[in-house]
């Protein structure tokens, strides 16, 4: 478990991103080169595993976290000053009027996760929701929230945690978050577009059995958060946060994939969605650059958009009288025979690979 | 030919206030276990879970909601085409009663002609603190037709109950309702082997 004799690898790769943050100080003026080292070498080598220090020193409540990690997320997310000042002024307005629906939360986050009560407490954890719902009044607090926060907060210190998770949610996804939670219906329809590209086989099998495509809104709107184990989503985090959030909807297709051979087999396929199997992340990782790489830049465009800025999803509504499960009419299970039917008006995609898009990805065969 | 048996298919949401216990009523009555501090919903998660009666055995298609307004915009999609809806609240909360009075109103307003409603008062076993009476409970269930029981899903009290009484009273006739898109009602002949004989007749 504890990573004893760091390998050389390890080694010279942790040296190699403390260089690269380095550089990237005392060079301010190439801001867009340095991130772009920053984010291939995140691409194609991940982060070093953490040393013995880092993770003794994040057990610790009172721990300074200054991990390898936390920095690189506090460059990712511009987050360059610190300003503890300004969260005290938080903290010193007290309760917001979000705090009681903060409250019921705090104690069921990643309560199933010993290392996570080990290093965040509840107390940090109400603080920084409530500080957000304080600063940020048009988002305020939404279930989900309590999550993403306390992720920030298990790598990263508290003020630290809350530049961050406080950057991440206004500039990286606040589409997520508005009251209308537009950000939430437009990444449920292009899963559901994309899981239809990439596998109209599967697809079809899940449409005739109460498939639709809300059932997808846990893993999109907990950011990743929804799935154990912790350590395996900071490294899918890290992905995103050095290419994109969206990259999460792509991220959730690769876990569907994942189970592709236990869903067709399975009467009743949509009931396992209701809780993933537990993250790999490199495996993940790969199979959604495979997966992006299929893309037409069409939805892709869209699809990096959609977190950020409302999109016109339109082509992609589907008639609601056509969404077989939800009117109850599904088949079931000893009453079906049509099951490998029809999935003849999708079958153009493999020749379509477009490249504008995968400029970063391309460097992987490298 | 033998009519027993026949399965039986509905369509059940969950509505409710966040954190009244809508996801653990229908963990304990899908997976019969409770978890003191159960994860809270985001979204919305599927299950699946059948209840026999006598003659008949009727499978719910369960939608387990998240209660907080801000997915408030999610919930039509998820309770249209139900043929059966648990509005639930936490009988120490008048809030929560007051917010399920409102999704009742919206169920009715908005729901399928017919759907089935049941309201639950949750947190039974926490009746010390009670917020909510019975009573006032009850009479406003009768006055609107809904189905009413108080649960546990801590100890399980009522929680198979009340889905069993929701299994009956909802309709067992393979009829269209116009102007709820297809039939919900899809009945399923067991006894498959009758209809060869009834052909070699």
């Amino acid at each position: 478990m504890v990573i004893k004799d760091l390998s050389p690898h390890n080694n010279s790769l942790r040296k190699k991103y403390l260089d690269l943050i380095d550089y990237g100080n005392k060079n301010p003026l190439t801001v867009d080169p340095n991130l772009y080292q920053l984010r291939k070498t995140i691409l194609l080598e991940g982060l070093p595993p953490e040393t013995e220090e880092e993770i003794e020193d994040r057990t610790k409540q009172d721990g300074s976290k200054c991990s390898l990690r936390g920095m690189i997320w506090k460059i990712l997310l511009g987050v360059d000053k610190i300003q503890p000042d300004k969260y005290i002024e938080l903290i010193e307005k007290g309760p917001s009027n979000r705090y009681q629906k903060i409250r019921k939360d705090i104690g069921r986050t990643f309560n199933r996760d010993s290392q996570f009560s080990q290093a965040v407490s509840q107390d940090q954890l109400s603080r920084c929701l409530n500080a957000f719902a304080h600063q940020c009044e048009e988002l305020g607090y939404v279930q989900g929230m309590n999550a993403i926060c306390g992720t920030f907060l298990y790598v990263l210190p508290e003020v630290e945690a809350f530049q961050c998770f406080y950057s991440l949610l206004t500039q990286c996804c606040p589409n997520y978050f508005t009251s209308n939670i537009s950000g939430v219906n437009d990444a449920s329809k292009l899963l559901d577009r994309i899981l239809e590209f990439v596998d109209p086989e599967l697809y079809e099998y899940l449409q005739n059995r109460s498939y639709h495509p809300l059932l997808f809104t846990p893993p999109i709107l907990s950011l990743g958060t929804a799935t154990p184990p912790l350590d395996e989503l900071l490294k899918l985090w890290d992905f995103f946060l050095a290419f994109g959030f969206h990259l999460n909807v792509i991220c959730t297709i690769s876990q569907i994939l994942l189970m592709r051979d236990v869903l067709l087999v399975h009467q009743s396929p949509c009931l396992l969605f209701r809780s993933f199997p537990e993250l790999d992340a490199p495996t993940i990782i790969n199979l959604s650059i495979h997966i992006i790489r299929q893309l037409p830049d069409d939805i892709y465009d869209l699809l990096v958009d959609h977190p950020m800025t409302s999109v016109d999803l339109t082509p992609f509504d589907r008639d609601p009288n056509n969404l077989n499960s939800f009117n109850g009419s599904g088949e079931f299970d000893n009453d079906n025979d049509n099951d490998n039917g029809n999935q003849d008006e999708e079958d153009d995609d493999d020749d379509d690979i477009d490249d504008g898009h995968n400029d970063y990805f391309n460097d992987n065969d490298e | 030919m033998n009519n027993n048996n026949k399965i039986f298919q509905f369509k059940l949401v969950l509505l409710g206030e966040a954190a009244v216990g809508k996801s653990s009523l229908v963990l304990r009555f899908v997976r019969g276990h409770f978890l003191d501090y159960q994860e809270s919903t985001i979204g919305a998660a599927f299950l699946a879970q059948t209840v026999c009666l006598n003659d008949t055995t009727v499978k719910f298609e369960i939608w387990d909601t998240a209660g907080q307004e801000r997915y408030h915009t999610l919930a039509p999609m998820y309770y249209r085409g139900a043929q059966a809806a648990i509005v639930v609240y936490d009988i120490r909360s008048e809030d929560s009663f007051e917010r399920a009075i409102k999704w009742v109103k919206e169920l009715q307003r908005q729901g399928s002609p017919n759907i089935v409603i049941a309201l639950a008062g949750n947190k039974l076993d926490l009746a010390a603190k009670r917020k909510v009476e019975t009573a006032e409970a009850q009479q406003y269930a009768e006055e609107n037709g809904l189905l009413f029981m108080e649960t546990s899903a801590k100890t399980s009290q009522n929680v198979n109950e009340l889905f069993v009484e929701i299994a009956k009273k909802l309709p067992k006739t393979p009829t269209t309702r116009p102007g709820s898109g297809r039939v919900a009602i899809a009945p399923i002949d067991n006894g498959n082997t009758g209809k060869k004989n009834k052909c070699c007749n």
